[in-house]
């Protein structure tokens, strides 16, 4: 288990969400002029990323609706959301993957004293 | 309890925790707020002629900060989402608000639904309350968190519920009707280690 941000809600458990897959795979807009190598691709490739990882999240249990988020898939902390249409944010490019928000790093900071 | 129909002569209604007493235990109480009219409605409130429409209808302008509510009279507007509101009224009363907002909504792209029978409403009450409710809701419903007034989904173990902070320690739990003998048992065995000797 592990916490996600709904980018109305705030920070809550996973329990209430539902996952949706990679984001950002645009269907092809005329599913009849490509190869099925080309629709094979839309339907089963993925990145299989190890480390930030863009995908889609639905806040099934509260406000019902889908948005973006970056999680990091070695440690599942997920390191922002952002709505539909809007540009994915940038981690820093040290980023442990262990923190995310400056909220989360002063918990984890408590628990190491 | 059941009891006649106020709007079919000779029809009884009920709920699904018709017949059941309140669970009474030291700190904390659960009781039914049955028959509670429920609406939701959705539209698009950055439309002025929208927010103008509804707002002359419920008096006050819709809640459009997440997880927050107000009250008009004896209206209870909740945020769902940014395009969606959960409305209680008395008993019965949601049918002229759903007359009103339609007739005040006609030609604006909206949507309200009468969901009155399709939850119940759960008060859970007393200094106790949040001890109890911890042991299903996810919501972290500490008083720093949690404030009077503000509202929202989440889940209870396998429930799905709408919760809301009536007032100081009294919790008002929305949920499904065929998931309410579920919840109302679970608080009844939680509250088990309160209850009086
Ligand atoms: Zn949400
Ligand atoms: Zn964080």
């Amino acid at each position: 288990m592990f916490l996600v941000k709904c980018p109305w809600c705030g920070w809550r458990d996973q329990t209430e969400f539902s996952y949706g897959g990679e984001a950002h795979i645009a269907r092809p807009l005329e599913p009849g002029q490509i190869s099925d190598q080309e629709w094979g691709d839309y339907i089963y490739t993925r990145t299989n990323t190890k480390g930030i990882h863009a995908e889609r999240w639905v806040h099934t249990q509260a406000c019902g609706r889908w948005f973006n988020a970056l999680r990091h898939t070695v440690t599942d902390v997920m390191w922002d959301s952002y709505k539909m249409g809007e540009d994915a944010p940038t981690p820093p490019k040290d980023w442990d993957g262990l923190t995310c928000c400056d909220d989360h790093k002063k918990l984890a900071e408590g628990a190491k004293k | 309890m059941a009891k006649a129909s106020s709007l079919y002569p000779g029809v009884t209604i009920e709920t699904p925790l018709s017949g059941k007493d309140p669970i009474q235990a030291d700190g904390v109480t659960i009781t039914e707020l049955p028959f509670l009219g429920k609406v939701t409605l959705r539209g698009n409130a950055a439309d002025p002629a929208f927010a103008a429409a509804v707002k002359s209808v419920l008096g006050a302008d819709l809640p459009t900060q997440p997880l927050s509510s107000l009250r008009v009279g004896n209206i209870r507007v909740f945020w769902k989402a940014f395009d969606e509101w959960l409305i209680w009224t008395n008993e019965d009363a949601q049918i002229q608000l759903i007359t009103d907002l339609n007739a005040a909504l006609s030609g604006i792209r909206k949507s309200v639904v009468d969901v009155s029978d399709y939850y119940t409403v759960l008060r859970v009450d007393g200094a106790r309350s949040r001890d109890l409710l911890a042991k299903g809701c996810v919501v972290d419903l500490h008083p720093r968190s949690f404030k009077p007034g503000q509202a929202t989904g989440t889940g209870f173990h396998h429930a799905t519920i709408f919760i809301t902070l009536a007032d100081a320690d009294t919790f008002d739990v929305m949920i499904r009707w065929s998931f309410a003998d579920y919840l109302w048992a679970y608080l009844a065995d939680g509250a088990r280690e309160w209850a009086p000797a």
